[in-house]
Order: C-alpha cells, then sequence, then structure tokens
C-alpha cells in the first residue's frame, strides 16, 4: 500500500484544459456525422456529456473551459446557420445557452463529486496508515525505527517527505544534533521556537506561514520528545484543519512511542547498573574475607614475638610493636570494607535498642588500643543523657571511626575530646561530637569527605582507603541522623553526628534500696 | 603434673602453624586437626584439657560439632570466630562454649581465655570467692564491695548482677546467660535492663565508666569481669 493518489495531468497542470479541449473535440466529432438525422437539441447532450466528463476527471478549470468551448462548438458546428456563431431559431438560442448554463453547474457539481471523492479516498489512505502506524508503533524499539515509520507512514498518507527530529534527555534540540539538512530543507530556528512554545508552525498556521514545510512537536504532557517536519508535495494541501489536526494527532502517537522506548532504554540501563553494583559487592566482600585470613596471623605472630625473648632489645620490642600496630591497623580496614559491603548490600535493618553512652565509648576505645596509647582522651557525656536509642553494633563502628581519625591526623600531644549532648526542640536530639586539635579540613574537603574512597590528604601520608566516613554516613543515615564537620576555634576538625531519640528517654530501673 | 593438652579444630592453614606454635610455646600438647570430623575423632581420643574450635569449619557447621562435643563431654571449649558474625558467636556460647575468639586476635589474649577456661574447669566447688582487682575487691559471702577500702552500695540487683560475673570471672557471659541468671527466663530478651544495670555498676566501681578496666562489652556478644589478681596475670 504505497501509491500516492494522483490524479492523471498533476503533474502537468496545463495539460487538463488541453485534455478538455480534446474531450469538446471528441464530442463534435461523435456529433457530427449524426447532424442530420437528429435534431442540434438531441446532439447537445454529447457536450455536456463531455463536460460532466471533464469535471469528474479532470477538475473545475478544465470542466468550465468545456462548458464554454462546449457551447461555442455547439454553436458554430450544429446551429443554423451551420458554420457560424450567428444563431437564428428561438430554440436553438434557447438550447445555447441553456447549453452553457447547464454545462457550468454540471461543471462545479461534478468538480465538487470529484473533490469529495478524492478526499474520501485521501481519508480512506490515512485512516489506514493511521492504524497501521499505530500498530508498527507498538513494536518500535529505537528511536531510529520510530523515525523510519513516520516517514514511511504519514508519508504516504499525506502525499509529503518527513523528517523526525528527536531531542536528548530534555526534548531540546542543540544544534550540534541535527541531522544534517538532505531531503527535507528543515531550518533550525523554527524547530528551536516549535520546541519551546509547544506549538505547531508552517504552512497552515499563523507562525512562519510562509514556509513550505509544516512543523508539529511531538509531546507529552509533560516535554516535548522531537518534532515533526512534514514537506508535502501540494503546499496547499495542509491549509485545512483537518490534516494539520490529524498530523497532530500522528505527533501525539510518535510521542508517547518516544516516550516508550526511553523509559525501556532506561531499565535496561538501570539493570546494567544493577549488575555493576551487584559485582562491586561481591568483590568487596571476597577482598576483605581474602586479606583478614594473613591478618590473623600477623596480628597473632607479632603479639607472640612481642611477648617472647626475641623482644629483649629495645629495636626489636619497636619493630615488633610496628608489625603489631599496622596489622591491627589493617584490620580495621578490611573491617570497613566488609561493613560497607554489607551495608550496600543493604537494606540493612537498625536494630536499635537503649545502650549507654559510656558502654559504647568504652568499647571503642578498647577497639583502639594501640593506636590511643599514650594519647589523652577526654570524655564528655552531659548529664542527664545517659543512653542513646541506636544500633549498638552498627553505631559503635561509627565511634570507632571518628576517633580513630582524629588520633591518626592530630599531633601526638594534642588531646581528643568526646563531647555527647542532647538537642532539639523537645531534647529528642542526641549529639555526638568527636573534637581535634589537627591541622584542619580545606572547605572543598569539608564538603566532599564522607564520600566513598575520597582521602583530604595525598596518597601515602596516612595509611587507609577513605572509607571510614562514607562507612560512618551511611550508618548514620540509616538512623535517619546527619553527619557533618565544622572547624574549631583554635584549629582543629569538630565531626558531628546527630541522630533522632524517641521521646521521652530510656526505661526507668525500678528504684530498690541500697544495701 | 603432666603437660596440659589443647585440640586444635582449624581449616585455615597457616592459622593453624600460628596456633601450634604459640600453645607449643606456652607448654601445651597440641594435636591439630583441619576438619570437624577429623577435630571430634580427635578430641575423643586424646582427652584434652582444651578445645579450640574455629566456627569456620568447611565439612561440618561450627555449632553442630560443638553439640555432639557437649553431648558427651564438658572440656571447655573456645571458639574462634570471624568478625561480624554476632549471632553464631552468641548462638555458640548459649549453646555451652566457654568463651571465644575473634579473628585476627592476639597470642596473649588467647592464652589469657585458655587459662580462664581451664581454671573454670578445674574449680571442684562452687564456692563463693573473693574477687581483687586493682583497688576493687569483692567478697560474695560476705555481701562487701569495696573500692580503694571505700565500701560501696550497691542493690540487691546489683549485687546479684556482680556476683554472677565473678563467679565466671575471667570468662564471657550472654546478655541471655545474665538475664536468665538474674532476672529469669522470661526476660531473657529484656538487653536493654541488662544495659542499664551495667551502666549503674561502672559509675559505681570503674574510675572512669568510659574507661571501664573492669567491666568490659564485648559488642553483641555480652560482658565480661576482667580476670581477678590471683589468676597468673597474662
Amino acid at each position: 500500500m504505497g501509491a500516492v493518489v494522483r490524479y492523471p495531468g498533476q503533474s502537468w497542470p496545463i495539460g487538463r484544459y488541453v485534455m478538455a479541449l480534446v474531450v469538446v473535440g471528441l464530442s463534435t466529432a461523435v456529433g457530427l456525422p449524426f447532424a442530420g438525422v437528429f435534431n442540434a437539441a438531441s446532439l447537445s447532450m454529447l457536450y455536456l456529456l463531455g463536460v460532466v466528463c471533464c469535471g469528474v476527471y479532470l477538475g473545475r478549470g478544465p470542466a468550465v473551459l468545456a462548458a464554454v468551448t462546449g457551447g461555442l462548438a455547439y454553436n458554430f458546428c450544429f446551429t443554423e446557420p451551420r458554420w457560424s456563431l450567428h444563431i437564428r431559431g428561438a430554440s436553438d438560442t434557447l438550447t445555447f445557452f441553456a447549453l452553457v448554463t447547464i454545462g457550468l453547474v454540471v461543471a462545479e457539481l461534478a468538480a465538487r463529486l470529484r473533490a469529495e471523492a478524492l478526499i474520501a479516498r485521501m481519508r480512506e489512505v490515512r485512516a489506514t496508515e493511521v492504524s497501521a502506524l499505530s500498530e508498527a508503533l507498538l513494536g518500535a524499539d529505537s528511536e531510529t525505527a520510530i523515525r523510519e515509520l513516520a516517514q514511511q507512514h504519514i508519508g504516504t498518507a499525506f502525499s509529503a517527505e518527513i523528517e523526525l527530529l528527536v531531542g536528548a534527555n530534555e526534548g531540546m534540540l542543540p544544534d550540534s544534533q541535527l541531522p544534517p539538512v538532505e531531503r527535507v530543507p528543515f531550518a533550525a530556528d523554527v524547530v528551536r521556537w516549535v520546541v519551546v512554545e509547544g506549538q505547531a508552525a508552517g504552512c497552515g498556521t499563523s507562525v512562519f506561514a510562509d514556509s513550505q514545510l509544516h512543523y508539529v512537536p511531538a509531546r507529552t504532557p509533560h516535554r516535548t520528545l522531537g518534532v515533526l517536519i512534514v514537506a508535502p508535495y501540494d503546499a496547499g494541501s495542509l491549509l485545512p484543519p483537518e490534516p494539520r489536526a490529524a498530523l497532530a494527532n500522528h505527533a501525539r502517537q510518535i510521542a508517547l512511542a518516544l516516550d516508550r522506548v526511553r523509559y525501556a532504554q532506561q531499565a535496561q540501563a538501570a539493570g546494567l547498573t544493577a549488575q555493576i553494583e551487584e559485582s562491586r559487592r561481591a568483590l568487596l566482600a571476597g577482598l576483605s574475607h581474602d586479606l583478614r585470613t594473613p591478618l590473623a596471623t600477623l596480628v597473632g605472630a607479632s603479639s607472640a614475638l612481642l611477648s617472647r625473648k626475641e623482644a629483649e632489645t629495645e629495636s626489636s620490642k619497636e619493630l615488633l610493636h610496628t608489625i603489631h600496630d599496622e596489622s591491627q591497623r589493617m584490620a580495621r580496614l578490611t573491617d570497613n570494607l566488609l561493613d560497607m559491603a554489607r551495608l550496600i548490600n543493604g537494606p540493612t535493618s537498625v536494630k536499635a535498642e537503649w545502650i549507654p553512652i559510656d558502654e559504647m565509648i568504652g568499647s571503642a576505645r578498647r577497639q583502639l588500643r594501640g593506636i590511643a596509647r599514650d594519647r589523652r582522651i577526654e570524655v564528655d557525656i552531659q548529664a542527664p543523657l545517659r543512653a542513646a536509642f541506636v544500633d549498638p553494633v552498627l553505631f559503635e563502628r561509627v565511634i570507632v571511626n571518628l576517633m580513630e581519625n582524629a588520633l591518626k591526623y592530630s599531633p601526638v600531644n594534642s588531646a581528643i575530646q568526646v563531647v555527647c549532648r542532647s538537642g532539639g526542640h523537645d531534647a529528642d536530639t542526641l549529639l555526638l561530637g568527636v573534637l581535634d586539635r589537627g591541622a584542619g579540613l580545606a572547605r572543598e574537603t569539608k564538603s566532599r569527605i564522607f564520600e566513598p574512597f575520597y582521602r583530604g590528604l595525598p596518597e601515602g601520608e596516612q595509611s587507609g582507603v577513605g572509607l571510614g566516613l562514607a562507612l560512618c554516613r551511611a550508618v548514620v543515615e540509616l538512623h535517619r541522623g546527619r553527619i557533618w564537620v565544622e572547624d574549631r576555634a583554635g584549629g582543629g576538625s569538630a565531626f558531628w553526628v546527630s541522630a533522632p531519640q524517641p521521646s521521652g528517654g530510656p526505661p526507668r530501673l525500678p528504684t530498690e534500696v541500697e544495701e | 603434673m603432666s603437660e596440659p593438652r589443647a585440640v586444635v579444630i582449624e581449616n585455615d592453614p597457616s592459622l593453624r602453624r600460628f596456633l601450634k606454635a604459640v600453645l607449643g610455646g606456652a607448654g601445651y600438647e597440641v594435636y591439630l586437626a583441619e576438619t570437624g570430623e577429623r577435630g571430634l575423632s580427635e578430641a575423643a581420643a586424646r582427652r584434652p584439657d582444651v578445645i579450640l574450635l574455629d566456627l569456620g569449619l568447611p565439612d561440618i557447621d561450627g555449632n553442630d560439632v560443638l553439640a555432639r562435643l557437649r553431648s558427651w563431654t564438658a572440656t571447655p571449649v573456645i571458639i574462634i570466630s570471624a568478625r561480624g558474625d554476632e549471632n553464631g558467636k552468641v548462638r555458640a556460647l548459649d549453646a555451652g562454649a566457654d568463651d571465644y575468639l575473634v579473628k585476627p586476635f592476639g597470642s596473649d589474649e588467647l592464652l589469657a581465655r585458655l587459662r580462664v577456661a581451664r581454671r573454670h574447669a578445674a574449680r571442684t566447688s562452687q564456692g563463693d570467692e573473693v574477687y581483687d582487682r586493682d583497688d576493687v575487691r569483692i567478697d560474695v559471702a560476705a555481701h562487701r564491695v569495696t573500692v580503694r577500702g571505700e565500701h560501696v552500695h550497691l542493690t540487691a540487683t546489683e549485687f546479684k548482677l556482680l556476683s554472677e560475673l565473678v563467679r565466671a570471672s575471667g570468662r564471657v557471659l550472654t546478655h541471655r546467660q545474665l538475664l536468665t541468671a538474674v532476672w529469669g527466663p522470661t526476660h531473657a530478651d529484656d538487653t536493654h535492663y541488662l544495659r542499664l544495670y551495667m551502666a549503674q555498676l561502672r559509675s559505681k566501681l570503674e574510675q572512669d565508666s568510659t574507661d571501664p578496666q573492669l567491666l568490659q562489652t564485648e559488642v553483641g556478644v555480652g560482658y565480661r569481669l576482667v580476670a581477678g589478681d590471683d589468676t597468673v596475670s597474662p
């Protein structure tokens, strides 16, 4: 079904008029032999027949020509006196004028009939193409496929060349993305106007009306996804509103198809992302497990040597301490890796309970035994705050990581402070702060320091892969809290954690008598 | 007295080597097993004084090995676990293991645990003892607790809790074990009560409750009262 509806002589307008004269000539030629047999009035019917044929097949103009020239021919050839344009008899005169008048009327009617038939034909073609396009768009799985379908079906239905410009994600078409102008000579500024205004432009509309092309935006209610450009072979065919409304419909169909294709592509991308995340998770978990076993032996063996004769000289003792401390530091590092892997594995549930704050700080300090040796740690828990409603295992990691950072990045003779307060409107927020007198953080670092694998210092200055703070943030966010860092007056950094607490505080213990 | 015997059930070869070296150096006769099944047969054959059992064995689940051991012997069992396996540790302790170690652990920690476990196993009577450590003295029979000679006033529940810890001094007690012993089996899950009472004990007995020297928290598992001065110091 690819034939474009044409009519004979469409590509040669003058030809239609020539044909009309030929028809008149034919009528004359057929009538002449019978001039003596039938009376002139009867023979005039031949010309009417000719006019009808011209009207139906050739159009209004040629039919009018046929009516007029037919009348004249009839006058010349068949009315007395023959072979002159004079008419003697009254009835012949009447016949002559009637012939011309009726001829003109018939020309008009026949032409209208023809136009109706053409429109009906066109509608049929378009309806067929509409359903064919709808069906085909359902199966389209890419922008290229949609474009080809548009060109094929809409081009056929509207006797036009079609171009479909598809925008980037936001529907706007930067000039660099416009395809080269080939078959359809579209104008970039009209395209831009259509995208911005979301309305049709070009021939048949009031905007850029002198263009030979018609531009329709392909939009969903939210955004414009593309522009459909129609270059009809007959520019006048888009002047009436009906074909333009049909084009707008097609444009909507195309927009829906583009939307669907886009979402399908996003879903595929998401699926790919999920696969990558899965691999990363598995890698992290595997890595940390593999690292832990040699670490266990390192830590154990070094501590054994420390307690033996090998540790007698000061230098051997120092060396062994170093091995032991560093292995423990590596162990904490792999702990962070493993925890991070498990948290990414999410959804990790927070098993919150009321846990005394001094208990959490105490176990954190015990874990940091090696690195906290000879360091001053000042703890300030503001009364009456006694307990926090948090997941003890997860939250303890936060305290360990914050304290480890504070100890690592501040001078050995400086103290670190651990502060605990309640904040918020009804004292329903827990505030935990770890403060140090280190070098502080640059402004840019402060905003990025909680990202995984981000490190404020250049490589090599301190061991670590930059996961500690990312882990803290993940845990704090699981508790629906916040973590941030501030500069301290007098130098150093203050890392703060806030976590919402249930109102009412920890359960009261029954009062008892002390002995 | 002959050398104490230890059976080590551990699948990782370098960890096995290390354990043999440390235990051997501390005067133990060490028997190694790579799998749970072999470990069970070694335990039956050698009649050890202490068993070290890794929870992450390839052939049988560590808890199953423990259950089978406990069905015929009360030999102290110390489990070796990986970090992050809180549930496995607690299950094993509640099922009869005496103590636990988390990889990576130091040799001093290892030997201390073994010592404490053997001491408890050797005790013939559940006699009330006196606990001494640093400046703290707890006399369970006399119902008297002093810190630096000063009498400390405890409530009945606090004292009950403390005496449970003294009874098991040096060993870990899980939340469940403590709650059941002090409050009864119906309260086995009221961990928050236990925590708050432990906080009160810390504030009364420790110099700095945020840096406890006696009443140690085993995160996710339970509590441990550090072994008293009468134990050979680690």
